[in-house]
């Protein structure tokens, strides 16, 4: 397999196939997580389609000091943030973002279960990133906060509050059983 | 985590991919072909910069050359080149002039102009030794006064009334 640094070289320089590839190599993960914020798959579509020709069009300015996966990411991440915006599809809350001081430490284990899935888009949309790009991507606080413009410990103190907020809907589902 | 999240739903087909990838390579195309002949714009935007700086400097060297060059122009020269100058002037008028004489003037107008061609012809000789670096004040006074006396012929024939004005 080509080592993406070469390939993301080529790609500078005009090569369509080392486009090609990284297209084949990114799409998948890029879709499946953009499809977290909405059911109409032609809308998902089209954030990729964006996401990977903003990508290739400033291919330039890519810094290889950070992962590619993790700038298309970023970028996927601001069409979706514009588009849901404008059509009004995923819900916002920046004033809880602002009132946050950070201190909220994780509180014991945290156990999946299948029904969460769907629960996860009732989330806020940066609840629903944190969580997304953190617990399923694997991307470290560092890294997340980077994508979506918010501090490190900011990252931390959303996913505890979406872990909350799962758990809490989990037992309450337990009790109705 | 990862695997247990997603599943088979949540990634695109192959038709989907396939629909992407056309509309991605459209989408890149388009900005590609306009940058079709500059495959370096930063480059080119340079090269575009340094010849403009480079033809100024050419053409401020060249007419810092060329007055330069005038300045330091002998004053025989200098001298030489206000008879020409006052001599053509006087040429532009004489000659409309002279073609505006009845016939009854003819042989008077003769006499005048055979004495303007050997002024022409030791004019023209003494400028060519001159031109070819020979500044002898003998010749420099020589021209001189071939010049008088051109000039003093020409004034002659507009005063005395040998050419109408």
């Amino acid at each position: 397999m080509t080592d993406e640094r070469e390939l993301i070289g080529r790609a500078r320089e005009g090569d369509e196939r080392a486009f090609r590839e990284l297209y084949d190599r990114h799409v998948d993960a890029l879709y499946r997580f953009l499809k977290q914020y909405s059911d109409d798959s032609f809308c998902v579509e089209d954030w990729v389609q964006r996401a990977f020709i903003q990508a290739f069009q400033a291919i330039d300015s890519f810094r290889s000091s950070s992962k590619f996966s993790t700038w298309l990411f970023t970028i996927g991440l601001n069409e979706m943030r514009s588009d849901a915006r404008r059509k009004n599809i995923v819900a916002f809350d920046s004033r809880e973002l602002e009132s946050w001081d950070g201190r909220e430490e994780e509180q014991g284990d945290f156990l999946w279960v299948d029904a969460m899935k769907g629960w996860i888009r009732e989330l806020d949309e940066t609840k629903r990133s944190v969580f997304l790009l953190y617990e399923v991507e694997g991307y470290t606080h560092g890294e997340v906060g980077e994508m979506l413009g918010i501090t490190e410990s900011t990252s931390r103190a959303l996913l505890c509050r979406a872990k909350q907020i799962l758990r809490s809907k989990a037992q309450s589902q337990e009790k109705r059983e | 985590m990862n695997d247990r999240f997603y599943s088979n739903e949540d990634l695109p087909n192959g038709e989907q991919k396939r629909r992407m990838w056309r509309a991605l390579r459209r989408g890149t195309r388009r900005r590609r072909s306009l940058l079709m002949f500059v495959p370096d714009l930063p480059s080119f935007s340079y090269g575009i910069a340094a010849s403009v700086i480079v033809y100024f400097l050419a053409v401020g060297v060249l007419s810092t050359v060329r007055s330069s060059i005038a300045g330091a122009q002998p004053d025989a020269v200098r001298l030489d080149q206000a008879y020409q100058l006052a001599i053509e002037q006087f040429e532009r008028v004489v000659p409309r002039v002279v073609a505006s004489r009845s016939a009854s003037s003819g042989p008077s107008l003769e006499a005048r102009q055979a004495e303007l061609a050997q002024l022409n012809t030791a004019i023209a000789e003494l400028r060519l030794a001159t031109g070819e670096g020979d500044l002898s004040p003998l010749k420099q006074k020589r021209l001189r006064q071939l010049y008088g006396l051109k000039l003093q012929i020409l004034q002659e024939m507009i005063e005395n009334a040998e050419v109408e004005l």
